[in-house]
């Protein structure tokens, strides 16, 4: 700049050259006047100066904001602006084998230049990707070593193909490229006004690429439209595969130099889970690519953004809602166009549950295609239960293809992971092939079991599942130690099979999986409280072990965990108001705290818990109403407060609430016809009205139960391999026999606690171990027997007693207090009264009877003593210690006679 | 060291805007202490593709150290320009130790994480821009303190007004004459 004259602060070109600080004001004077002057006036201006010495400052200074622009106003844009001279390449420069032909792009990690090969006599020309300075070369080039001949296999007619790559004499890694002459994406469908199928067809190009790609295990990870190119033959180009991955390191500290070092990298097309730190899988493409179409059909970027700042890009794609395409465009018909379908699709890929997008680039691709062949698309109703419905409607063998399918995939992959696994000290290169596989193995474990888990019969598949993935996950853990990163999807693992493990019914194998994400946890929010990810994984382990040790008896350190939970989740929500999955989670420990606390006699205590979980889940519905699972809780919660409340014999309450309850369950079912969950909590909502109306309205009662049985065959006929439908089934099939007992219907009792037995006896042969089962099992014979009494088969009767007496003996000593064996006694002892009422029993027999009915009811009373003094009060079933209490007085009434 | 609690930085923060220069005074290693410490957490958390942004930085600090109900808005001004020299303070010394270490030089060295080293080495604009601002501030001491708040701390127009205690009218006209004269200064050290 040629202002070396006139007044210059002191610097180090003129040594402290003493500028008063008088003169200066009137600089700054003149040129704060020069500035409200219009440019064309400006000369006229500075002439008016007579100071040649001002006036050279002031011209000097309107000089330089002519240039500054917008210099010093963003400072990200000053810190990241790399002293560009500092690695700019002149024409006829060559780095390594290629000569510079000029310049033709700069960003974020470096300046790309055309240049051609130096040493070869025909021309080909390639683009040189320069990575700047202040990356750790080392890194760079090792990762490169260890990629380079992945990428460079890499053969697909629209893929950029990885030539060659290396240091320059500076030190600086560098890439070559083949060099595709073209525009950018969405530039060129702008430029050629390209209709939105056109830009659809074009897209499904890229989309061949990607998943061409994923085929061979590279995850591009840095998707923009800027890395998609158009060649003026309209053949799209993608640029920078696996490029990304090489410069950002996977995992760990490493990552932190890189973050300064890719500043220019717009995150604006990075999928949240790359924003939240975690691995980016070939899902993370899909949601770039989601981006991508976003843009391409809106002419639009997915976020409103103020100032674009990168705090504000990631809190905008980890927080916010994305807007529809359509309502982003401009004109009416191409909103029309979008509406529907596109917006659908659009949004699927951009769900920031990875398990709620397009499960591949390729599914992705083929909903596109299912649009413009007219036939209807997948991403319709944001619900995975749409998904599965759909699924299944189509063809039921294709739900067990898929099984196939899916376990094929899996023994694969862990077959895989381990031989890479051993492979690992070896070769540095397998270790990273290990990684990329363990986040395939990951997505493909959860992503297949979700879409699987609402379709009856996948019982089987899933334990399958459990099984293989518990070996896995044990095996990575070993490795673990110092990686953040990888301990943290080992908790999200762990507590996944937890959940798994959970719906099979496993709930011994529940807690031991939720346990070791706990334990995972704990140590990462010790090793650093900040962590907010680490206390809300904390947070979800503590709720689903409080739940689970609730449900399991253990009420006392049940809820002490669940405190635990909502104090975190309380602090959690107050730090992120909007966050729907955190007051989710939230919600959801209230209605465990209230489910145990009502367990524990609080009533107060549960139906507060009980109707804020209910106020937070009905807010969410508001906000949300098509989402499902919202909708669901907010039936639960409805269902708790119902059941609370009969509990504190509030019974017309209940039953109005309980009722409320039913019709949102039945509206959600009648929704989402094959979803399991559903109709098994319907079963409940019905057992919960059967037991409500019990002492006003046996007949009503009788009714509702009933209706809990019909649901519950339908869930077996569905899933014969679950055992918990099953029981559940019994269980309504044994209250259905008792409800027709009380109104002496003894035929019809009859059948029904056969049935029952029947049912018990098919899950006692699946689960031998199950004890509770085998009590019911054994209850339900001696309803048999009292039945047959009542009806007058007499030796049958007698022969059921006395077969079920040799079980209880047998099955004696195994758990001192279980309840169901006092349960067991107390249907022998009525058996018993029975037969003694008999007609046709003489007064002998009749007093035999008597005293062996007293027997049992004494036996059960002394079951229920043990109980006692181990757990103490036993809450509602004092009643019924009572009850049998009174029975003891009978027989010694009827024998005293 | 443990992170002060927020109860003490914003007592200090009080005295210190009632006139109790010592006030502030003993704030300044509580800040700096905390923009390191965030500094370091800052990187870990944020991963890929993202940009150093001090300005960030010191609104985390800000955050965690300050209970914002008690603080009124000159407070929070005051804050910022603390926190602007410490920033500015924080990237520039690393800078020069990274380019004395280059020479082989035995730098002085400050415990700063490797990436905020190399968010500062990365930018030798950043030392130029350094090395202008001191000029200006044997000129024109204001004008550099404004750049500070504004560039380092990353405050608006309107709070840097607060913090110079005068109009944002006039902050606008002497961003423009820093602005203007700073990228003479660069561009004229960069040509020498």
């Amino acid at each position: 700049m040629a202002d070396g004259q006139g007044l210059v602060a002191p610097g180090n070109r003129r040594e402290q050259s003493g500028v008063i600080p008088e003169r200066w004001k009137q600089v700054e004077a003149l040129f704060e006047q020069a500035l409200e002057v219009p440019t064309a006036e400006r000369p006229h201006f500075l002439q008016g100066i007579g100071d040649d010495e001002l006036r050279g400052e002031v011209e000097s200074l309107l000089h330089a904001h002519g240039q500054a622009g917008a210099f010093l106003d963003e400072p990200e844009h000053f810190f990241s602006s790399e002293g560009l001279e500092e690695d700019a390449f002149l024409p006829g420069q060559i780095i390594d084998r290629y000569r510079i032909i000029r310049e033709i792009g700069r960003g974020g990690m470096g300046a790309v230049f055309l240049a051609e090969r130096a040493d070869q006599e025909f021309k080909m020309q390639v683009a040189v990707k320069l990575i700047k300075r202040g990356m750790d070369t080392d890194q760079v080039l090792r990762r490169f070593q260890h990629e380079r001949q992945i990428l460079a296999s890499l053969e697909h007619p629209n893929i950029a193909r990885l030539l060659d790559g290396g240091t320059t004499d500076d030190g600086l890694p560098y890439f070559v490229m083949e060099y595709i002459k073209g525009e950018r994406i969405d530039h060129y469908a702008e430029q050629h006004r390209l209709s939105i199928t056109e830009r659809l067809e074009l897209f499904r190009q890229v989309c061949g690429a990607v998943s061409y790609a994923h085929q061979n295990l590279v995850v591009h990870r840095d998707l923009k439209p800027s890395n998609i190119l158009v060649t003026p033959e309209g053949t799209p180009k993608l640029l920078d595969f696996g490029i990304a991955k090489i410069i950002q390191s996977g995992d760990g500290m490493e990552a932190l130099a890189t973050i300064t070092a890719m500043p220019a990298m717009t995150p604006e097309y990075a999928s949240p889970e790359q924003i939240e730190g975690t691995h980016a899988t070939t899902l993370s493409d899909v949601y770039s690519l989601g981006a991508v179409l976003y843009q391409l059909l809106s002419s639009h970027r997915p976020y409103r953004l103020q100032n674009r700042s990168p705090q504000e890009i990631a809190k905008a794609i980890t927080a916010t809602q994305i807007e529809k395409p359509s309502a982003r465009v401009a004109r009416a018909e191409d909103a029309r166009r979008l509406r529907g379908d596109l917006d659908n699709i659009v949004l699927m890929a951009m769900r920031r549950d990875t398990a709620r997008r397009y499960r591949s680039v390729e599914q992705f691709s083929e909903d596109i295609r299912r649009h413009l062949t007219g036939r209807p698309v997948i991403a319709r109703a944001d619900t995975l239960s749409y998904r599965a419905e759909k699924f299944w409607q189509r063809n039921k063998l294709a739900v067990s293809a898929a099984a196939l399918l899916f376990l094929t995939l899996v023994g694969g992959i862990v077959a895989t992971a381990s031989q890479a696994h051993r492979a690992r000290t070896e070769q540095a290169r397998a270790e990273r092939r290990f990684n990329e596989v363990r986040k395939l193995a990951h997505s493909v474990l959860f992503d297949y079991h979700d879409a699987i888990k609402a379709l009856p019969g996948a019982t089987k598949v899933r334990e399958l599942l459990v099984r293989d993935a518990l070996n896995y996950l044990d095996s990575l853990a070993g490795e673990a130690h110092g990686d953040r990163a990888l301990q943290r999807e080992l908790a999200a693992a762990y507590e996944r099979v937890g959940d798994v493990r959970q719906t099979l019914g496993d709930m011994a194998g529940t807690l031991e999986s939720q346990m070791k994400a706990l334990r995972i946890r704990e140590a990462l929010v010790a090793t650093d409280p900040s962590d907010l990810q680490a206390r809300r994984g904390l947070a979800s382990s503590y709720r689903k072990i409080g739940d689970r040790l609730g449900a399991t008896g253990n009420v006392g350190s049940g809820l002490e965990h669940l405190r635990k939970a909502l104090s975190l989740f309380l602090e959690l929500t107050r730090a992120e108001p909007a966050d729907a999955d955190l007051r989710n989670e939230l919600a959801e420990t209230r209605l465990s705290l209230a489910s145990d606390l009502g367990g524990g006699s609080d009533f107060a205590g549960a139906l507060e818990q009980g109707r804020a979980a209910l106020a937070t889940w009905e807010q969410l519905v508001a906000i949300n109403p098509r989402e499902s699972w919202y909708r669901y809780k907010l039936w639960w919660s409805q269902m708790s407060i119902a059941y609370t409340l009969w509990l504190t014999d509030d019974v017309a309450n209940a039953i109005a609430a309980n009722a409320k309850a039913l019709a949102l369950g039945e509206a959600l079912l009648a929704q989402n016809p094959l979803n399991a969950d559903y109709r098994r909590s319907l079963v409940i909502n019905y057992q919960n009205g059967g037991d409500m109306r019990q002492k006003i309205d046996k007949r009503g009662a009788l009714e509702f139960v009933r209706r809990a049985v019909e649901l519950g065959e339908e869930l077996v006929a569905a899933d014969p391999a679950n055992g918990t439908a099953r029981k559940d089934l019994a269980y309504n099939d044994k209250r259905v026999a008792d409800f027709l007992v009380e109104l002496n219907e003894h035929s019809e009792a009859l059948r029904h606690f056969r049935q029952a037995n029947e049912s018990y006896q098919r899950v006692i042969k699946d689960a031998p171990e199950d004890l509770s089962s085998r009590f019911y099992a054994a209850t339900c014979r001696a309803g048999v027997a009292r039945m047959q009494a009542c009806l007058g088969e007499i030796e049958p009767a007698l022969e059921e007693c006395d077969n079920v007496i040799a079980f209880l003996r047998e099955t004696s000593g195994d758990q001192p207090g279980h309840l169901g064996k006092a349960q067991a006694h107390e249907y022998l002892g009525y058996a018993y009264v029975a037969l003694a009422a008999s007609p046709q029993a003489s007064a002998d027999a009749s007093r035999k009877y008597t005293t062996a009915a007293r027997e049992m009811f004494r036996q059960s009373q002394s079951i229920i003593d043990e109980a006692r003094r181990r757990d103490g009060d036993l809450g509602q079933n004092e009643n019924w210690a009572r009850e049998i209490a009174a029975e003891i007085a009978k027989c010694d009434a009827a024998l005293k006679k | 060291m443990a992170t002060p609690a927020k109860g003490e930085v914003t007592q200090w923060l009080v005295a210190g805007s009632a006139g109790d220069a010592d006030a502030l005074e003993s704030l300044l290693p509580l800040v700096y202490e905390e923009l390191h410490r965030q500094a370091v957490g800052f990187f870990r958390r944020e991963r890929a593709g993202h940009t150093l942004q001090p300005t960030a930085l010191v609104s985390e600090v800000y955050l965690r150290l300050v209970n914002q109900h008690e603080v009124s808005w000159q407070n929070r001004a005051h804050f910022f320009g603390i926190a602007a020299q410490m920033m500015r303070r924080i990237l520039v010394s690393h800078a020069r130790g990274r380019e004395a270490k280059k020479r082989g030089g035995a730098a002085e060295h400050i415990s700063l994480p490797e990436e905020l080293m190399a968010a500062s080495e990365r930018d030798p604009n950043l030392l130029a821009l350094d090395d202008a601002l001191t000029r200006l501030e044997t000129l024109d001491p204001e004008k550099s303190r404004m750049v500070e708040l504004r560039f380092f701390s990353g405050l608006s127009v309107e709070e840097t007004a607060e913090v110079m205690k005068v109009s944002p009218r006039t902050i606008d006209r002497q961003w423009q004459t820093a602005k203007a004269w700073l990228h003479r200064e660069i561009g004229a050290s960069k040509a020498a």
